[in-house]
């Protein structure tokens, strides 16, 4: 199904104040695999919806430090496209092989007790949270390493402006770098 | 892994994530027999009982797509 197809289909799904059920849930035991599956799939909709409206959402970064660092200047876009939906997806596996509580991230209410679990992460593996959790979220997990918040953590490991400030371009440019190197490792097989 | 399914329209969906916004929680629901089977809801009380209603109309849709996105995103 292509991916306006797709849109439309969840849109006439999801709108409409008839359709009504009552709220009775159940608890049903499911793969890792799947639970990556389920939000990749679901994040992937989500990209889509947003570049359906706003077109020079996110796609315009993506390609800029595609060619950046790529050099390459003939990138099939919807490619890029599929490896940020995996990438998402394998952020998401990581978190969850983590150990920390699936039902803690939907709630978006885990504290910094939670993310303890994962205190010998790396700085590379840090980018997988923020990229997940967001800026605010991922705060947590940066105060669970020990750091008072961002900019403490930032400064201490030298991620600097050129003023001295403490800035995320580097973290920014590490994630593409990730994309590009998955897509080299892609090229190879 | 636990997860949540809830029934809609007599078909099972996983609750893949719950964000509230403008005092409303919306769900995030893929059919657990269809990955393409992706729909949005939001809870409401009538009568002190619960329910999943649809979206009100494509602004509404548009914004909640937003939310997931800038929530896992940035």
């Amino acid at each position: 199904m292509e991916n306006k197809e797709l849109l439309e289909k969840i849109k006439k799904n999801s709108i409409g104040e008839n359709k009504r059920d009552k709220y009775i849930t159940t608890t049903k035991k499911i793969s890792k695999a799947l639970i990556s599956t389920l939000f990749a799939v679901v994040f992937s909709v989500s990209m889509i919806a947003c570049s359906n409206v706003n077109k020079n959402f996110d796609y315009e970064s993506v390609e800029s430090s595609f060619q950046e660092y790529n050099q390459n200047k003939e990138i099939d876009m919807s490619l890029v496209d599929q490896y940020l939906i995996a990438y998402r997806s394998r952020v998401y596996e990581y978190i969850v092989s983590s150990g920390i509580d699936n039902e803690s991230i939907r709630e978006g209410t885990t504290t910094i007790e939670d993310y303890k679990a994962v205190l010998d992460l790396s700085e590379d593996d840090l980018v997988f949270y923020y990229n997940l959790l967001g800026k605010q979220e991922c705060e947590k997990v940066v105060q669970a390493l020990g750091y008072k918040n961002w900019n403490d953590f930032l400064t201490r490991n030298n991620h600097l402006n050129e003023l001295g400030n403490p800035e995320f371009k580097e973290w920014t440019n590490s994630e593409y770098r990730e994309i590009t190197k998955i897509m080299r490792e892609e090229k190879v097989r | 892994m636990n997860i949540e399914t809830v029934k809609v329209e007599n078909k099972n969906y996983y609750i893949v994530n719950e964000l509230e916004a403008n005092n409303n929680l919306y769900l995030y629901l893929v059919n657990e027999n269809d990955n393409s089977d992706i729909i949005i809801r939001k809870k409401v009380i009538i009568n002190d009982e619960e329910f999943l209603t649809g979206l009100d109309d494509e602004e509404e849709f548009n914004m909640v797509m937003k939310l997931y996105l800038e929530r896992f995103s940035n």
